[in-house]
């Protein structure tokens, strides 16, 4: 992995706990971050930080499932690490739903919680790697005219020159620039390498007109 | 003519002349002028033991002739069940030459028996020679009727009584004792007081008994403690015992009344056995109750504490362990253990079955044992508290695993009483004060639904609840505790929203906070 050092945020209103748990990954050559409130947390967070939340879920105040949905409102995904005193069913399958990796009852077996915490930072890796991917491809989808972008459509939907000519009422010739330029400015090979390019970044194709 | 003292002085000089006889005549005269005018009964008897001379006063009382009374005369007016009695003790003292007393009853002119007390004394002639007895007798028959009335008085008291002289032997005891103590009457009076004390207090009994007759006031025995009497089968029975002083002709008797208190005492200690067990019983359920809580409470120090150790665990396989890191490490995992006994002690306490104990608390301390108690349980209803203590609380004296117990409830009851409030209403006010210089005021408030104005009362009430899962005893057991504290305990509406309850437990008189 390149980047910044991913680190383990963890929220825990009960300070014995909160300290074990930072050794607890320190210990396994961890980047941790220690938050006694999920309030604290929401003020010192950096969204772009990668790694992932050890949340506990039930702290006064802001609970960790109302902090979960907070964080999910403002788009920052990282993946969440729910601890619980007790094994409660309901909760934590609204956690999971909500997208949780993982949700441990305490008190917390090492091994359990070091292979969450691991599944947990890969898994956001691959998110933001994701994410960065589409933050690419809508990059250069900005740099195409609106006529190049309409093309484009037609094209992903698998439309002929011909077809496409036809729909957007002009020549041929004319869409065969187009094409090239999309082709150019997308930075792609291949009609397929653009098709899954547009997958990405879920573009819905346009269907043929009747 | 002669004034009478010349007349006398007159007399005097002519006996002068007189003989012997003469003088012994006059001297018998006088003496029987003095007799016959004296206030009382006067009877002489000669060496033979047979009277010969009745006074006046005698002769008019039984309204005889002397001739009648005369050697053994007299006799026939004494009452039958008296004569023997009599007879012997005139002869006993008379053979012995000894003073003698005693009481009998007289047939008067007027037929009816009067008493009589008698004093015989021995008389001697001037050389010296014994002559017989002389004897005086008042009629005492009010006296004996008084005392006769205060033995039936006494027979027919409720309680066992006993009549003690200043020596502590029994003079009197009437049926009530014979029951309590299985001795008969007549095995009691003569002996002292303390053949009914068991042997343990021998030591120090006739001590305690001349300090009683040295300032004798009415008063009730044993403040606070047990007393113990002793049957004639050894066994011991639980008394309460109150002093009377009485004075009969100068002497001091002590009139002792007795009642037999080992079945109250056993009532007693059965309704506080009873009130025991229900209490533990409503402890129990409380401690039910809070079980979810405080397992999440433990669970914090546990989930510490292994976490703390596994991290040590990698941190010795670092090629160079960091040693203060786990010198922290341990250190923090004594702290977090010691805290989970501290929270299996408070559960443990809040358990406990078996005798109250009475004890100095300071109010303010015991509220934030139990608040720490609660701690998880206010936050699992989401409620919060805050605590508004008077810092210059006195002292009470009470158990307080009870007192404790009380508060757990109201505080768990608030909290219940919340549960259709909207989040920011959840909380829960603890107040203490003091109410006057002799009570401490404690007030536990909630911001729920309220109580029903018909319910105020009704919910102290054994078996009634408003939860389907109370068996709604706490606030019933928790009365009964204030109570026995010497308190009150009662609910409120707040004039805005919810309910208050309050209650006060004597501050002790010794006691400082």
């Amino acid at each position: 992995m390149s980047g910044p050092v991913p680190t383990v945020f963890v929220v825990d209103d009960e300070p014995s706990v909160l300290k074990a748990l930072s050794r607890l990954l320190r210990s396994a050559r961890l980047n941790v971050a220690t938050f006694d409130s999920p309030k604290e947390f929401l003020e010192r967070h950096d969204p772009y930080a990668p790694g992932c939340l050890v949340l506990d879920v039930a702290m006064p105040g802001l609970s960790g499932l109302e902090l979960q949905k907070t964080l999910a409102a403002t788009g920052a995904a990282v993946p969440v690490i729910f601890l619980t005193g007790r094994a409660d069913v309901p909760m934590s399958v609204q956690a999971m739903k909500r997208g949780a990796v993982d949700f441990l009852t305490k008190p917390l077996n090492d091994k359990s919680l070091l292979a969450a915490v691991r599944g947990a930072i890969e898994k956001d890796h691959v998110n933001r790697q994701a994410q960065a991917e589409r933050s690419e491809i809508q990059r250069r989808l900005a740099m195409l005219t609106p006529r190049e972008r309409e093309v484009m459509d037609h094209i992903v939907s698998g439309q002929s020159n011909k077809q496409i000519a036809a729909d957007l009422g002009t020549v041929e010739k004319t869409i065969k620039v187009h094409r090239a330029r999309v082709i150019e400015k997308m930075k792609v090979r291949s009609l397929a390498e653009l098709v899954r390019l547009a997958e990405r970044a879920a573009i819905t194709p346009v269907p043929p007109m009747a | 003519m002669s004034t009478p003292i010349e007349h006398r002085i007159h007399q005097r000089r002519l006996s002068d002349r007189k003989k012997t006889g003469e003088v012994l005549r006059e001297s018998d005269e006088r003496f029987r002028i003095m007799a016959d005018t004296a206030p009382v009964m006067i009877w002489m008897s000669g060496q033979d033991k047979l009277c010969n001379y009745f006074n006046k006063r005698w002769l008019e009382f039984t309204g005889r002739a002397l001739e009648q009374e005369l050697g053994n005369g007299w006799t026939e007016g004494v009452h039958p069940d008296d004569f023997q009695y009599c007879l012997k003790v005139y002869e006993t003292a008379f053979d012995a030459r000894q003073d003698f007393k005693m009481e009998y009853r007289l047939r008067r002119s007027d037929g009816d028996y009067r008493w009589i007390l008698d004093h015989g004394t021995q008389r001697y002639l001037p050389d010296g020679s014994f002559a017989g007895y002389i004897g005086s007798c008042i009629d005492i028959t009010d006296r004996k009727h008084s005392e006769d009335r205060f033995r039936l008085v006494v027979e027919a008291a409720p309680n066992a009584m006993i009549v003690v002289n200043s020596k502590g032997e029994i003079v009197l005891a009437n049926a009530q004792v014979e029951m309590i103590f299985g001795y008969t009457r007549q095995e009691l009076v003569g002996r002292p007081v303390e053949v009914l004390v068991p042997e343990r207090f021998h030591p120090h009994h006739p001590g305690h008994r001349s300090g009683y007759i040295a300032d004798s006031r009415a008063r009730k025995l044993g403040a606070g403690r047990d007393l113990f009497g002793r049957r004639k089968d050894g066994s011991e029975v639980l008394l309460e015992i109150s002093l009377n002083p009485i004075r009969i002709s100068e002497e001091l008797f002590v009139l002792v009344s007795i009642i037999d208190i080992t079945e109250r005492k056993r009532v007693e200690l059965e309704t506080i056995r009873q009130h025991n067990e229900l209490a533990h019983l409503s402890r129990v359920m409380i401690a039910g109750e809070l079980s979810v809580s405080l397992a999440h409470e433990i669970n914090q120090p546990l989930t510490a504490i292994l976490s703390n150790a596994q991290a040590a665990q990698r941190f010795l396989d670092y090629t160079t362990p960091d040693l203060d890191e786990i010198r922290n490490i341990l250190q923090d995992i004594v702290e977090d253990d010691r805290r989970a006994g501290e929270i299996i002690r408070r559960l443990r306490l809040m358990l406990k079955k078996g005798e109250t104990q009475q004890q100095l608390l300071d109010v303010n301390d015991l509220m934030q044992e139990v608040l720490k108690l609660m701690r998880s349980d206010l936050m699992n209803h989401n409620v919060s508290a805050s605590v508004e203590f008077e810092p210059t609380l006195p002292a009470v004296r009470g158990d307080r695993v009870q007192l404790q117990q009380v508060l757990v409830n109201l505080i768990m009851n608030a909290c219940h009483a919340m549960t259709d409030a909207a989040p920011v209403d959840r909380r829960i006010i603890v107040r203490t004060a003091r109410s006057g210089e002799k009570e401490v005021y404690i007030s536990v408030v909630d911001y729920g639904r309220g109580i029903p104005p018909e319910d105020m009362e009704r919910i102290f009430e054994p078996f009634f609840s408003t939860r389907s899962d109370g068996l709604g005893l706490g606030l019933a057991v928790c009365r009964r505790i204030i109570g026995i504290h010497g308190g009150k305990l009662w609910a409120a509406n707040n004039s805005d929203r919810g309910a208050s309850f309050h209650f006060t437990v004597p501050a002790d008189p010794e006691g400082a906070a």
